[in-house]
């Protein structure tokens, strides 16, 4: 009976906890909340003293690297999969309790939750696990490429392959999907992450400068590409030269970020090579002509379609906003959910 | 690709509408690119270039791959996609969500011939419940009936003792009696009570010689089972009480039933007893041992042979 009162009071949610940010779509109203994941946490009186919500999502990322020792700002997600489970769960008992403002209940929604495709049992546990504790009623699970998928509005339930490459903040999944169902699917522990730590790890390198990470997402969002373009862009940096321990300002252009990404991006063009190779050639052909889509941040790195083409040969289509593709067809799956079975992980 | 870099090209124009293909036709032209070029760098067949600039999105997969296609190409010959798109728009104004549900027939297969199965099992036991139910009601629920004991009956039957005399019109007060609420006569009155005792009818061993005699020597057991007109006539010659007699000489049941369906009589006799009843005739008789049982109706013996079954006899008197 109380089921039945909370479902009237609760809206259903598809989340997409995603490494760097966090969407949330409710079932009716669309994206209502896309905050990056992460949880600023304040330690009272010592080592053993409370520890304290201090900010969970924007005004937490701003903290990151500027925290005093009390404060810690953490990103409870990475690799695509819990680190914290304590704080992943009171980072989505927080953003639910956010949209579900000004109720008297406490909301006890279903909830439709992405995980990426190579995560194993224990990984997709806790995901479940953290979302009951955090109030949902009914946790159903779906894979990364196929929410991708249906988000980017591809035809999932047709009988023809399509090819989906999901780059996110810490996984790129890539998946052939066809008759609603993923024939392939192949999870690499490669983003957006590991961009920003090539980035530090190449300034560090090459010019003696440690520069923070939230500076390393800005260069890349700014300069970083993934294919020798027409242009070359330059950016001044401010990092602490290691050798003087002060601050200092050094310009560094696209070309050598370019470099500095060369490993992650190996990574992504094998994962998808190797998905290629073991695709069945039925779908290959329809993949060869209509060619894969792109989606998640990473799809927003300059020139990354630009580099698959030229590496695999087949035509690649960047998805109308990548960033919310996944909360999208999550949320459009929330919606279906009645109809759809077949869909959904199990653990 | 580097000769594009030294000349990039403006060609943006808002008046493109409907003119999607030839924008493309025009602005690869004028870069010296064949469709081979373009082909190589988009990876794109041939054919879906030319069906792009021809306009001819049959063969080009859905909107949202094609609108990809439509970026891709102006990304190539460095000019703005925006105008395109929105002239794409007009060939597809609307990008309907392609299905996510599979469509089914839902038939489950492998589970068809357990199912059938599973009917006949069902449909089987059922029967099997019916059946039994039915044998139930009929061999046993007329049983429980008749073995019913009514207790103002039993109380009625007293084991017979040896009196000097008997009087008829007495007798049917008593079995009168019998039928009305003891309980309550036995609270209302002393004389009640005593009528009540005279209930208790001693009765001798021997026949009485002053009963009724119009009655014939052996009461057939074709005439037991007459029709109840044919029983007014008769009733009518006797009087109002008749009295039947049991001697017992095996352990025997005996129930007997009057003519309003009482019980006057429903017990296990001993052998070597005898036990007398009076009531409204016809009687209803059942003897659990006919041949240890003899029976005594007006004073004259019933033949119970031709109404006995398996040693058990049921038999009407009139």
């Amino acid at each position: 009976m109380f089921g039945i009162l909370n479902s009237y009071f609760s809206n259903d949610l598809a989340i997409d906890l995603g490494t760097a940010n966090t969407l949330i779509y409710v079932r009716g109203k669309g994206i209502v909340l896309d905050e990056p994941s992460v949880v600023a946490i304040r330690q009272e009186g010592g080592p053993a003293g409370k520890k304290t919500l201090l900010a969970v999502g924007l005004e937490a990322k701003r903290m990151l690297g500027r925290a005093p020792a009390n404060i810690t700002a953490i990103r409870p997600m990475k690799d695509g999969v819990i680190a914290d489970f304590t704080i992943t769960e009171q980072m989505l008992k927080y953003f639910i309790r956010k949209i579900h403002e000004s109720r008297l209940f406490s909301p006890n929604p279903r909830i439709i939750i992405c995980v990426p495709v190579g995560s194993t049992q224990v990984e997709r546990r806790a995901i479940r696990e953290s979302a009951i504790g955090a109030g949902a009623r009914q946790v159903y699970l779906i894979e990364e490429p196929m929410a991708a998928a249906i988000g980017a509005n591809m035809p999932v339930a047709d009988a023809t392959g399509s090819m989906v490459v999901d780059v996110g903040g810490g996984t790129t999944e890539v998946g052939v999907i066809s008759l609603g169902g993923i024939v392939y699917a192949k999870s690499e522990r490669v983003g957006g992450d590991k961009f920003d730590q090539a980035i530090i790890d190449y300034i560090r390198r090459n010019y003696g400068m440690q520069i923070s990470e939230p500076t390393a997402e800005l260069i890349k969002k700014k300069i970083g590409s993934a294919f020798p373009g027409s242009e070359v862009l330059e950016m001044e940096v401010t990092g602490r030269n290691l050798a003087e321990g002060l601050p200092r300002k050094f310009t560094i252009s696209s070309n050598e970020i370019l470099e500095a990404l060369t490993e992650p991006l190996n990574a992504i063009v094998g994962a998808v090579k190797s998905a290629l190779e073991q695709t069945p050639p039925e779908l290959g052909a329809d993949i060869a002509e209509k060619g894969m889509v792109l989606t998640g941040g990473g799809a927003l790195l300059r020139n990354l379609d630009r580099l698959i083409v030229e590496e695999t040969g087949l035509p690649v289509v960047v998805a109308e906003d990548p960033l919310t593709c996944v909360a999208r067809g999550s949320g459009r799956a929330l919606e279906e959910m009645d109809r759809l079975g077949n869909i959904f992980a199990s653990e | 690709m580097s000769e594009l870099t030294e000349h990039p090209e403006k060609i943006i124009e808002a008046n493109v509408t409907l003119k999607l293909g030839e924008f493309f036709t025009e602005a690869r032209e004028s870069k010296n690119l064949t469709l081979e070029d373009a082909s190589n760098s988009l990876r794109l067949s041939v054919k879906q270039i030319t069906a792009l600039e021809t306009n001819d999105f049959s063969i080009l997969p859905e909107p949202m791959l094609t609108r990809g296609f439509i970026r891709n190409y102006a990304k190539f010959l460095e000019i703005d996609p925006e105008p395109l798109l929105l002239a794409y728009r007009h060939f597809f104004p609307i990008d309907a969500p392609q299905s996510i549900v599979i469509q089914s027939s839902n038939v489950s297969i492998g589970s068809g011939k357990n199912s059938l199965w599973l009917k006949y099992i069902v449909a089987s036991v059922l029967i099997i419940i019916i059946l039994a139910g039915w044998i139930l009601y009929r061999d046993y629920m007329p049983n429980l009936h008749l073995n019913e004991p009514k207790p103002d009956a039993i109380s009625s039957i007293k084991p017979i003792k040896n009196t000097p005399d008997d009087d008829s019109s007495q007798t049917s007060n008593v079995v009168e009696a019998t039928h009305d609420e003891i309980a309550a006569q036995m609270n209302d009155s002393q004389t009640d009570k005593n009528s009540s005792q005279t209930q208790v009818v001693p009765v001798p061993i021997e026949p009485p010689a002053a009963a009724t005699d119009k009655k014939p020597d052996i009461v057939k057991p074709e005439a037991i089972h007459k029709e109840p007109t044919v029983q007014a006539s008769m009733d009518s010659a006797q009087p109002s009480g008749s009295k039947l007699r049991f001697s017992v000489s095996e352990n025997s049941w005996i129930k007997v039933q009057d003519n309003s369906n009482k019980e006057l009589l429903s017990k296990l006799e001993p052998a070597g007893s005898e036990e007398e009843v009076i009531g409204e005739p016809p009687f209803r008789i059942v003897i659990g041992n006919a041949r240890g049982t003899k029976l005594m109706y007006q004073d004259k013996t019933v033949d119970l042979a031709p109404s006995t079954n398996n040693n058990v006899a049921h038999l009407t008197l009139e």
